[in-house]
C-alpha cells in the first residue's frame, strides 16, 4: 500500500482515543506523519510513530487525514465514528490476595480505577480460580460494581469446596465497563496477572479440614498432604475413592454427611505404616425453643426452663449454649448446657426479679456452630407463682371445735393474696376440703383458723396453697394429725 | 521400713532372696494390685476404642505408635535386663503415667461428655497407677534397689499438653496410645513382680 492504511481505535477510558495504523510499504522508521482531525479546531499532530492518543471524540463522524511529511501525495483519509472505536479496559490488577486457612476462604482485593472513567458505568468483573499446579479452573464468577468517578477497593471472598492447604489456588480478574452511553464496541479487558496461595506443608501428613463442625447432610471434601504415598481413605468405616491433587496430596469427597457420634465422625488416610487423619462433627444447629416456661416460687427468683427441642448431635465445645435476655431491664444470664443431665429435654435458668418489676420480656437465644434460634415470652410473674410445698405444718387448739393452722410459705408475697386448699380428714369419714384466701405477708408464715370441728375427734390436716391470680398449686404439705379438745360440759 | 530388709544388689546374695514376712506382704499386695489394674487396664482400653468411633477397634485399624515423651513402651530387652533394673524401669513409666491419664481424660471430658463412665474409669486409672507406683517405689527402697536421686520431672507433661493442643484426631490416637502403654507397663510390672513374690 503506498499511503497509511488500517487505521484502527481503541479507549481504555472513554476519554483517550488510542489510534494506530499501518505504514504504507517503503516507508522508513523514522518516517514523519501529520495527523488532523477534521473537526472545528482542525487539531493537527506531528509525530515520528503509526500511532497516537488523542481525546474521545465527540458521537458522529470525524474525518481524518494521515499524510506522510516530504513524501507528496502520500496521505490517506478516514471516517472515525465511535461506533468504531472499542471500549478495552486496562488489565486490572489484584492489590492483595489473602486466605483463612480456617475456613477455606479466599480474599480477593482490587482497585477499580474508576478516577479516570469520566461518566458512572456498569462494571462486570469476572473472577477465575484456579487449583492445582495444572491450573485446573474450578470457579468463574462474575461481580457486578458501579463506577463512580473515584478509584475504589472492591473485596470479594470465596469459599472454596477444597481446603486451600490442600492444593494450590490461583486468582485472576478481568473486568468489561458497560457504559450505556458508549455506543462502540465494548470488550473484556485482559485478565490480571494471576495471585497464588498455598500452604507450606511440614514434614508430617496432615488431614484438612481440621475438627470443622458442618451440617447434617452436607458435602464436604477431605484431603491430605502428604509427602508418602496415600492407600486408602476412610470415613468412619467407609472406604472412598482418592482424587489425586499435586504431588502425593489426596482428596476425598463426602456426600450428605450423616449425624456424627459424639466424639466425631473420623476421617482417616492410610500411608505406608502410618495413619493420619481428623475429624468431623455433622450436627445441626439450635432447635427453636420449646415451651419456653418462666415461673417463680417466692416473688424472688424467676426459673425458666425450656425444651430445647431436636438434639444437635452437638457435645461439649460444640454443645448449644443458652442466653436469657429481659428486654426491660437488659439483665441476662448465661446457660451452658452440662451434658451429663440425664434429662435431654429439660433446661433451666434461674435469673433473680428486679424490684418492683413484675411484667417481664424474656428472649431466650439459642447457638452452637451451626446457628442459633431465639423464643420470647412477656410474663407478668404475679401470675405465674408456683409456691413452694408449705412446710413446718402445726395445729393449736382455739376450742374443741376450732383450731389454728400456722405453717411456712416461703416468698415474698405481701403484695399479693394467696389461695390455699386446707384438706380435713376424719377418720371413717368424707374427706373436706376448704379453700381459703389469706393476705400474703413477706416473712412466710401463715396462720388462719379452722371451725366447726367436732370436739375430742383425731383430725389430719394438710395443706397446699397458690396465688388468687391462679397458675399452679403447689405440692401438698405433710399431714398433721390432731386430736380436737374435749367440749366443755354445758 | 528404714533399715533395708533384703537386697536384690547384692551379688553374693543368696538368688532366692529372704524376705522379711512385712517385705513379702508388701510385695504379694503390690503384686495383686498390678495384677488387678492390668485386668482394669484392659477392660479401659476396650471402653476408650468404644467411644471413639469407627475405625477404632476395626480390624486393619492400627494407628502409628506414636512417641510418646517421657514414656516409651516396654523394650524388647526389658526381660533379659536383671530385676532391680526392670522394676526401677517400671516405677519410672508408673510416674509418668498419671499426667498422661489425666490428660487424655481433659480431652474425652470434651469429646464424650455423655459417657462417664469412660470418664470416671480414665480418672481411677490414673490415681490407681499412681498408687501402684507409690508401692512399687517402698518395694524398691526397701530392696535397697531404688532409683538413685529425685525422678526427673515426667515430660509427660509436655505431652498431656500438646495432647490438648493437638487435633481432635491425634488426641483420640494419643489417647489410644497412652491406654496402651498403661496396659502394657501394668501388665510389665505385674510380671516383674511376680518374679519377687515367693513361690510366684
Amino acid at each position: 500500500k503506498e499511503t497509511p492504511y488500517d487505521l484502527k481505535c481503541t479507549t481504555n477510558n472513554l476519554q483517550k482515543w488510542d489510534c494506530s495504523w499501518k505504514a504504507p510499504s517503503g516507508a522508513s522508521r523514522g518516517t514523519l506523519y501529520e495527523f488532523c482531525i477534521d473537526d472545528r479546531s482542525h487539531s493537527c499532530y506531528h509525530l515520528a510513530r503509526t500511532n497516537i492518543e488523542i481525546p474521545a471524540l465527540s458521537p458522529g463522524d470525524h474525518e481524518i487525514t494521515i499524510s506522510l511529511q516530504d513524501a507528496g501525495s502520500s496521505t490517506s483519509k478516514f471516517i472515525l465514528n465511535e461506533k468504531n472505536i472499542s471500549l478495552i479496559p486496562d488489565t486490572p490488577e489484584i492489590l492483595n490476595l489473602s486466605a483463612d486457612f480456617s475456613t477455606s476462604t479466599l480474599h480477593v482485593k482490587w482497585n477499580d480505577k474508576g478516577s479516570v472513567f469520566p461518566r458512572h458505568s456498569n462494571v462486570i468483573w469476572e473472577i477465575k480460580i484456579l487449583w492445582k499446579k495444572s491450573m485446573e479452573l474450578v470457579k468463574l464468577v462474575t461481580h457486578n460494581t458501579t463506577l463512580n468517578g473515584k478509584d475504589t477497593v472492591h473485596h470479594w471472598s470465596w469459599v472454596s469446596d477444597l481446603p486451600l492447604e490442600c492444593a494450590i489456588h490461583y486468582v485472576g480478574i478481568r473486568c468489561y465497563v458497560d457504559n450505556l452511553l458508549f455506543s462502540g464496541h465494548k470488550e473484556w479487558s485482559d485478565w490480571s496477572p494471576l495471585k497464588n496461595i498455598s500452604w507450606t506443608p511440614d514434614s508430617q501428613p496432615k488431614v484438612f479440614p481440621q475438627d470443622k463442625v458442618i451440617l447434617v447432610g452436607s458435602n464436604i471434601t477431605f484431603c491430605c498432604v502428604s509427602q508418602e504415598k496415600v492407600l486408602s481413605a476412610q470415613i468412619g468405616s467407609t472406604y472412598c475413592p482418592l482424587i489425586h491433587l499435586d504431588g502425593e496430596n489426596v482428596a476425598i469427597k463426602v456426600h450428605n454427611i450423616s449425624v456424627s457420634e459424639n466424639s466425631g465422625t473420623n476421617v482417616v488416610f492410610m500411608i505406608e505404616d502410618n495413619v493420619c487423619g481428623t475429624v468431623v462433627f455433622a450436627g445441626y444447629p439450635p432447635d427453636t425453643p420449646k415451651k419456653l416456661n418462666c415461673e417463680t416460687h417466692d416473688l424472688k427468683e424467676i426459673i425458666c426452663s425450656w425444651d430445647p427441642g431436636r438434639s444437635t448431635g452437638l457435645v461439649g465445645p460444640r454443645n448449644t449454649s443458652y442466653k436469657l435476655f429481659e428486654g426491660f431491664s437488659g439483665k441476662y444470664v448465661r446457660f451452658k448446657k452440662v451434658d451429663v443431665s440425664a434429662n435431654e429435654s429439660y433446661h433451666q435458668l434461674l435469673l433473680q426479679m428486679v424490684p418492683n418489676q413484675e411484667i417481664y420480656n424474656f428472649t431466650l437465644y439459642a447457638r452452637n456452630p451451626l446457628g442459633r434460634s431465639e423464643s420470647t415470652i412477656l410474663v407478668n410473674i404475679t401470675e405465674k407463682v408456683y409456691p413452694y410445698t408449705p412446710t413446718s405444718l402445726k395445729v393449736k387448739d382455739i376450742n374443741s371445735t376450732a383450731v389454728i393452722l400456722s405453717w411456712h410459705l416461703p416468698g415474698s408475697f405481701g403484695k399479693i393474696n394467696l389461695l390455699c386448699q386446707i384438706e380435713i380428714n376424719k377418720i371413717n369419714s368424707v374427706q373436706e376440703s376448704r379453700n381459703v384466701t389469706i393476705k400474703g405477708v413477706e416473712n412466710s408464715s401463715y396462720r388462719i383458723a379452722v371451725g366447726k370441728l367436732n370436739p375430742y375427734t383425731v383430725y389430719t390436716f394438710r395443706i397446699c396453697c397458690s396465688t388468687e391470680t391462679f397458675w399452679k398449686w403447689s405440692k401438698w404439705s405433710n399431714k398433721k394429725q390432731h386430736l380436737t379438745t374435749e367440749a366443755i360440759p354445758s | 521400713m528404714s533399715r533395708r530388709e533384703g537386697s536384690l544388689e547384692d551379688p553374693q546374695a543368696d538368688s532366692s532372696v529372704s524376705l522379711l514376712p512385712h517385705l513379702e506382704a508388701k510385695i504379694r499386695q503390690t503384686h495383686s494390685l498390678a495384677h488387678l489394674l492390668t485386668k482394669y487396664a484392659e477392660q479401659l482400653l476396650q471402653e476408650y476404642v468404644q467411644h471413639q468411633g469407627d475405625p477404632f477397634g476395626l480390624p486393619g485399624f492400627s494407628p502409628p505408635r506414636l512417641p510418646v515423651a517421657g514414656l516409651s513402651a516396654p523394650a524388647p530387652s526389658h526381660a533379659g535386663l536383671p530385676l532391680p533394673e526392670r522394676l526401677r524401669l517400671d516405677a519410672a513409666a508408673l510416674a509418668a503415667l498419671p499426667p498422661l491419664l489425666d490428660a487424655v481424660r481433659r480431652r474425652q471430658a470434651e469429646l464424650n461428655p455423655r459417657a462417664p463412665r469412660l470418664l470416671r474409669h480414665l480418672e481411677d486409672a490414673a490415681r490407681q497407677v499412681r498408687a501402684l507406683g507409690a508401692a512399687l517405689e517402698t518395694v524398691l527402697a526397701a530392696l535397697g534397689a531404688a532409683a538413685h536421686g529425685p525422678r526427673p520431672e515426667p515430660p509427660a507433661t509436655a505431652t498431656a499438653t500438646a495432647a490438648t493442643a493437638a487435633g481432635v484426631f491425634p488426641a483420640k490416637v494419643l489417647g489410644l496410645r497412652v491406654c496402651g502403654l498403661y496396659r502394657e507397663w501394668v501388665s510389665r510390672t505385674e510380671g516383674d513382680l511376680s518374679q519377687l513374690v515367693p513361690g510366684g
